[in-house]
């Protein structure tokens, strides 16, 4: 009887962290993706360059943010097999990813330009994108 | 800012945050046959955007008339009115989430299986609710210079 409780405990403490891995690989989503979208939108938005670096500076922080965040979570949890909730957590990651590329192929096109701060601030996003991809 | 350009612009927030969420439902999806069902709410939602961004322009187009945007080096030129610089961000906002989308899309077909015909028709339907919205009506409003 005490081994059959001493299963059951180890089962659920397992369950349990599963859990949280997928609710705090959401709660960092639900933070960050919001602050990197206002950010594309807001970039998207802009009338003149300096309006359009100040955005993509500020998406490549929220993006650096983000994915800090992101790969601190993976490396705690590295060594666990993901629940269902994770992997739809990290697939959503995923995508999300995907559209800020998506959305950055599309704001280059647009404002195709040599400004040297505009590109930096360009060349940062890609980099955070490229990093970030493939988990 | 006209009554015309703040409609405008609430449609497109209310549309494209339920967009959105079709596409985060979808790339949450446990297996193909909830990722088809999302991907279809996302068509639904885009065409609902494309048929909304429809009637604004029929209901608007004859009190506004065509808008004329010069450009200079990617921007409006520094003589232009506040509505074309507003026309000129309206434009390039949905060309940015017509962007986002077709990037979720491609990380989609990915994820799951593009050859399934449920799938692969909801994702055909999304990308022709697309190229509407880039070739949609509010285009020929804005003469470029």
């Amino acid at each position: 009887m005490r081994k059959l409780i001493c299963i059951f405990s180890l089962l659920a403490t397992s369950t349990f962290a599963l859990a949280d891995a997928a609710d705090e690989l959401n709660q960092i989503l639900d933070e960050n993706v919001p602050k990197v979208s206002a950010s594309i939108d807001k970039a998207s938005r802009a009338t003149g360059i300096q309006d359009l670096t100040d955005s993509q500076n500020l998406t490549a922080q929220a993006l650096e943010t983000l994915k800090t965040q992101v790969f601190t979570w993976l490396a705690k949890r590295s060594n666990q097999e993901p629940a269902p909730r994770t992997i739809a957590a990290m697939n959503y990651w995923e995508v999300f990813l995907a559209e800020v590329r998506g959305a950055q192929d599309k704001l280059e096109y647009l404002f195709d330009s040599s400004d040297p701060a505009l590109s930096a601030a360009n060349e940062r996003i890609r980099h955070a994108l490229n990093s970030a991809f493939f988990l | 800012m006209s009554a015309g350009i703040t409609e405008l612009n609430r449609i497109l927030d209310e549309n494209f945050s339920k967009v959105a969420a079709c596409i985060e439902k979808a790339s949450r999806a446990a297996n193909i046959h909830e990722a088809t069902d999302a991907q279809n709410l996302t068509g639904q939602a885009l065409k609902s955007l494309n048929q909304e961004l429809s009637h604004w322009h029929s209901r608007n187009f004859q009190v506004m008339g065509q808008v004329h945007l010069k450009i200079h080096n990617n921007f409006p030129d520094s003589n232009s009115s506040d509505e074309a610089k507003q026309w000129f961000a309206i434009l390039n906002r949905i060309s940015v989430f017509e962007g986002e989308v077709r990037g979720a899309q491609d990380q989609l077909e990915q994820l799951f299986d593009p050859a399934d015909p449920g799938f692969s028709s909801a994702t055909g339907r999304i990308k022709s609710e697309l190229l509407g919205l880039q070739r949609g009506p509010l285009q020929g409003l804005v003469i470029q210079e």
